[in-house]
């Protein structure tokens, strides 16, 4: 025990002694430069420090500085962390409680889907594209045609399809079956943010995932279990519902054009 | 700033924002016949008037009737002043279709501002569904 104990000293102290020779030894190389460069910038004397010797010392004093600078690149990158994080967070929070961050915003409340527009934001109408039935019903309402899938599930076919126009909004609204089943595509333009914000879709009590597809957010979710997604942009709404499965609803989503605004 | 004040605001901001969402999330309110409804009033054309503008769609196809049931309009102040049922012949309602909406003028006080509480119904021969839209408030023609 008692030689564990000095052999434990013995180790402290020669460490010890090893740290302090090392502190000693680069200060004493400091100094040396700091005479060996001072001396160099007055009188341009010959070299008297040993090459190999000024590059240790120099390079300790790097090593020293980046580590400093290291040190205070992760602490500013911390505080610039944490305030994203605080950002993103809140961003969270004001979506879920439907405050109003982006101009357009989703809201669900477990019972329905609405999107929340405060601002009557300019838009011009898209160059208009070609042709199926909905692309024609919205071409004579005057839509942008690019806001209509081009592609539909194999085996269901477009069995009605209908003008939606009133004093707040316009569109068409197509219903598509196969077997007993169908399918609802509906694309309407609204005439204010007010008439938008009265919208609401039926929906499951779940948390709509999103998904991007040309530069559009849609938002899924499901009503009796069966998929539906929605997108707004400006007072464009897309509503697609009834679909099986998430896939099936996500080609169809994919086949939506991209709509360039002027 | 402290690093504890950032982790202390960072833990309250999160602590919020899983609380929000579960609060708001209450009944179910799905429905296998209505997929979605819309339901705004603007200031109507003549004195005392308000227009309501209404959109319900199927989401069983094609409806055997499909409409507006019922149109409550109350003050602003949340008081009933008036309540509408809806019918095929005051075209509120229609049968064998897959969507309805229209336009309807609503007589009120004018320079009175007013809500309405739109009941929406979807029905075929296997069963029916309501939903219920509050609407935006709008004043009626002085």
């Amino acid at each position: 025990m008692e030689k564990n104990k000095q052999q434990l000293q013995h180790n402290y102290d020669s460490a010890f002694l090893a740290l302090l020779m090392d502190e000693y030894a680069e200060q004493l190389g400091e100094k040396v430069l700091r005479e060996y460069e001072q001396t160099e910038a007055s009188s341009d004397a010959d070299d008297s420090l040993d090459a190999a010797c000024e590059e240790i010392i120099r390079s300790s004093k790097t090593v020293r500085e980046n580590g400093h600078r290291i040190k205070k690149t992760l602490g500013k990158v911390g505080v610039v962390a944490a305030v994203i994080a605080i950002l993103f967070a809140l961003l969270i929070g004001a979506q879920a409680v439907g405050v109003d961050v982006f101009g357009t915003l989703a809201r669900w409340t477990g019972e329905v889907f609405k999107f929340r527009v405060d601002d009557e934001a300019a838009y011009s109408e898209p160059q208009a594209d070609r042709e199926n039935d909905m692309q024609k019903m919205l071409e004579s309402l005057d839509m942008p045609v690019e806001l209509a899938p081009t592609w539909i599930p194999e085996g269901y076919a477009l069995v009605n399809i209908k003008e939606v126009n009133t004093d707040a909004c316009f569109g068409a609204y197509a219903v598509f079956k196969s077997g007993n089943h169908h399918i609802n595509i509906e694309i309407t333009e609204y005439c204010t943010a007010t008439d938008l914000n009265c919208l609401e879709m039926q929906m499951d009590d779940i948390t709509p995932e999103e998904y991007m597809s040309r530069g559009k957010t849609f938002y899924l979710f499901t009503n009796t279990d069966y998929w539906r997604g929605a997108w707004s942009e400006g007072r464009f709404v897309i509503s697609l519902s009834g679909f099986p499965s998430k896939e099936m609803m996500l080609r169809v989503i994919d086949s939506i054009g991209e709509v360039s605004y002027e | 700033m402290n690093r504890r004040v950032i982790a202390a605001l960072l833990v309250l901001v999160l602590v919020c924002s899983v609380c929000a969402t579960p609060t708001l999330a209450s009944d179910d309110r799905s429905s296998a016949y209505i997929d979605s409804a819309s339901a705004s009033i603007k200031t109507g054309t003549y004195s005392g008037q308000i227009k309501l503008s209404y959109a319900v769609y199927s989401a069983i196809g094609s409806a055997d009737r499909i409409g507006v049931s019922k149109i409550q309009v109350y003050n602003s102040s949340g008081s009933l002043y008036n309540t509408i049922l809806g019918t095929v012949t005051n075209g509120l309602v229609a049968t064998h279709t897959i969507s309805h909406s229209g336009n309807y003028t609503l007589n009120c006080v004018a320079g009175n501002s007013y809500y309405c509480v739109v009941t929406f119904f979807v029905s075929d021969s296997t069963g029916g569904d309501t939903c219920t839209i509050t609407t935006n408030t709008a004043t009626a023609h002085s």
